[in-house]
């Protein structure tokens, strides 16, 4: 746990970094002194919203295991987005959103193939990015890093499971809500970086922005609780693809 | 920019090495003893078995993290006394397994330990621990255990007919290859005072299945004898009906079927099972309803004729020896339970060869390795309950212990009950 404290300190030393350095870079270039991030133009704030689809794989040990095989699910992500804009070229981003984080699983022994299961996660998403955005003053281009903090909202399951007698194996389908279990680790958080485009639109009053952004979420916390002596977690990892609207003031 | 897309790509390099790396976990199936040469690594391996694939965690109040941190000690210990020379003995052995598994709840659970370097001084070589008899002892109703109290139990039968108006009585033994075993079965038409009938039925496994569907079987006839005297027997003439499942070991789900399914008229749900869908403690799958048909070969509606349908069972009645009262409880309105508190063994299970069914069962093989460890491949909840542990409570309590072991106070409990519903 101190480990993982002390690198998410180190990113932030790093942006921290990295953002001095754009900042002595522009200032450089324009001849002006500035002192760490403050910005030299009328900052902009920008709220939107955003809707979309996401797609997750899990990542998990194979070690013990019987004859499963994970697969990815599609899901949605729907929010809200906030925007803080330094510079032209440096924002901070946050989101919130119900993210669905989803996978199947199945059975590949050959009389119990039938089995499967869809694991359908819902998740409160709230990432917060670096936006470095590029281009011109309408059509621009965004590169985005950060990190998330998430809880794990519900899960539901839906799929075919068996009971057996001494002679027969029956099948039968399910689907219903999940109950959490002390197991279950509901708080997460991880990464998240990706690329946009958002085109500020002419035709209104120059404040509305619409974007296109694909975000990659890599879980560095475990959904799945170890024991003292046993350790066996559990990740997700989601891409999603999202439209999104904002208004800038 | 572009350094800061390199900053941006040593990050996320940096951050892919964050997430935590798995502990081993053992395969179960794992046929090579190959998987631990040390009392340790015994016990480890064991421990990691029981912490990935039992399927009561949500049940037991065991604490296995607790376990391992009391017993790893003892264990690495027993190893440096046999690398410093000295015999490790099967009671050294035994007190410690005895201490890791004897609070487990799985009353099927059946342990069974081979010794990895025996003592010269040690005539046997393998130590068996038995957490639900280790328990079941302790009542304070216990008398004896079954193999003992089946025998006691056949004496009685044997006499029966100098005790009661017997009309008919059939024994039959029948060797029964997938219980490995060779099952006694009696079957008694009781005649009461007023000339009114009770076919009663006892047999030392759950065995119905495997003779209904072989006619050749030589305990056919007794069974189906039993059947026709329930299903045929005109409502005048029949009191009720009396199962024995007094020191019953278990044995066939799909005997059910008979018990139950005979007096259904549709489709029914008896239980739910659920099993271990991987190697999290509480990772289980739904439950599942367990679902009984109308028998097609025999058929009685005994609920409509208000036909008393009485099992009794005690302490000894284990698996389906207990689920079988249990089920008929929950769904025939016209059956009784008499007798004891049973043992508390519900979870069906699968042999050890059906290895890869689910993550829970039986495993190991003590002939080609050291270890085999029988428990449950199934968690069963019937009535809404899991009664692992617990056993069902009939609904007359009548104690062999409060006659001195005798067996008749509770057949006569059974009979005076069946008399007085008309």
């Amino acid at each position: 746990m101190k480990t993982r404290y002390l690198k998410i300190i180190a990113v932030a030393l790093f942006c921290w970094i990295t953002l001095g350095i754009q900042a002595q870079t522009a200032s450089e270039s324009i001849g002006k002194e500035v002192t760490l991030l403050q910005p030299d133009f009328s900052a902009k704030w920008s709220i939107g919203i955003k809707l979309g689809a996401s797609w997750t794989t899990i990542s998990q040990s194979n070690w013990g295991r019987i004859d499963e095989t994970y697969t990815s699910l599609y899901g949605g992500d729907i929010g809200v987005t906030a925007r803080y804009a330094f510079t032209d070229w440096f924002a901070l981003r946050a989101d919130l959103s119900t993210m669905t984080r989803s996978y199947r699983m199945d059975r590949n022994l050959n009389y119990l193939d039938p089995v499967y299961t869809n694991h359908i996660n819902r998740f409160v998403m709230l990432p917060i990015m670096a936006d470095f955005s590029f281009g011109g003053k309408q059509l621009q281009g965004h590169a985005y890093c950060g990190g998330y903090g998430s809880y794990w909202w519900w899960e539901s399951r839906d799929g075919r499971t068996y009971w057996m007698t001494d002679y027969y194996v029956y099948f039968e389908n399910f689907d219903e809500d999940r109950k959490f279990n002390s197991e279950d680790q509901r708080f997460i958080g991880g990464v998240v970086g990706g690329l946009g485009v958002s085109y500020t639109l002419r035709s209104l009053s120059k404040k509305d922005i619409v974007s296109l952004d694909v975000l990659y979420y890599y879980d560095l916390v475990s959904h799945h609780k170890s024991y003292s002596h046993l350790s066996d977690p559990r990740y997700l990892n989601t891409l999603t693809v999202t439209i999104g609207w904002a208004f800038s003031f | 920019m572009k350094r800061n897309i390199i900053i941006l790509a040593a990050i996320a390099l940096i951050f892919s090495g964050c997430r935590k790396q798995a502990d081993y976990h053992p395969y179960i199936g794992e046929t090579s003893d190959l998987a631990y040469n040390s009392y340790s690594s015994q016990f480890e391996y064991l421990w990691k078995c029981i912490s990935t694939g039992y399927v009561f965690w949500d049940v037991d109040q065991t604490d296995w993290d607790y376990v391992y941190d009391e017993y790893m000690p003892r264990f690495l210990a027993l190893d440096a006394k046999h690398e410093g020379g000295q015999d490790v003995t099967l009671n050294d052995l035994d007190a410690l397994y005895r201490g890791v598994f004897g609070g487990m709840i799985d009353h099927h659970m059946k342990v069974v330990i081979k010794n990895l370097f025996p003592a010269g001084t040690d005539t046997i070589t393998k130590l068996t621990v038995r957490p639900g008899q280790m328990e079941v002892e302790k009542r304070d109703y216990y008398i004896e255990p079954r193999e003992e109290e089946q025998s006691h139990l056949l004496e009685f039968l044997s006499g029966m007919e100098a005790v009661y108006d017997i009309e008919v009585h059939e024994s039959a033994t029948a060797p029964v290859e997938e219980l490995n075993n060779t099952v006694t079965y009696h079957y008694f038409l009781i005649r009461l005072a007023d000339g009114r009938k009770i076919p009663y039925l006892w047999q030392s496994m759950a065995a119905l299945t495997p003779v209904l569907r072989d006619p050749s079987s030589p305990a056919y006839d007794l069974l189906d004898h039993w059947m026709r005297a329930i299903t045929e027997t005109p409502r005048e003439q029949l009191a009720g009906i009396i199962l024995d499942n007094r020191a019953n070991s278990g044995g066939y789900q799909d005997d059910l079927d008979y018990l139950i399914g005979t007096f259904l008229n549709e489709k029914t749900e008896i239980l739910k099972t659920r099993y271990k869908e991987g190697p999290g403690r509480f990772e289980h799958s739904v439950w599942t309803p367990y679902y009984i048909y109308p028998q097609s070969k025999y058929h009685r509606d005994i609920t409509a004729e208000n036909i008393p349908y009485v099992i009794i069972c005690d302490i000894n009645s284990v698996s389906m020896g207990e689920i079988e009262p249990t089920t008929i409880k929950a769904v025939l309105p016209t059956s009784h339970t008499i007798g004891e508190r049973t043992y508390g063994g519900t979870g069906p299970l699968q042999p050890a060869t059906s290895i890869d069914l689910n993550y829970g069962g039986p495993f190991g093989d003590i002939s080609t390795m050291s270890h085999y460890i029988y428990t449950s491949t199934f968690e069963s909840s019937i009535g809404g309950m899991v009664h692992e542990g617990i056993g069902l409570t009939p609904d007359q309590v009548v104690l062999r212990k409060d006659y001195n072991g005798d067996f008749k106070p509770q057949l006569d409990a059974a009979i005076e009950y069946i008399e007085g519903i008309r």
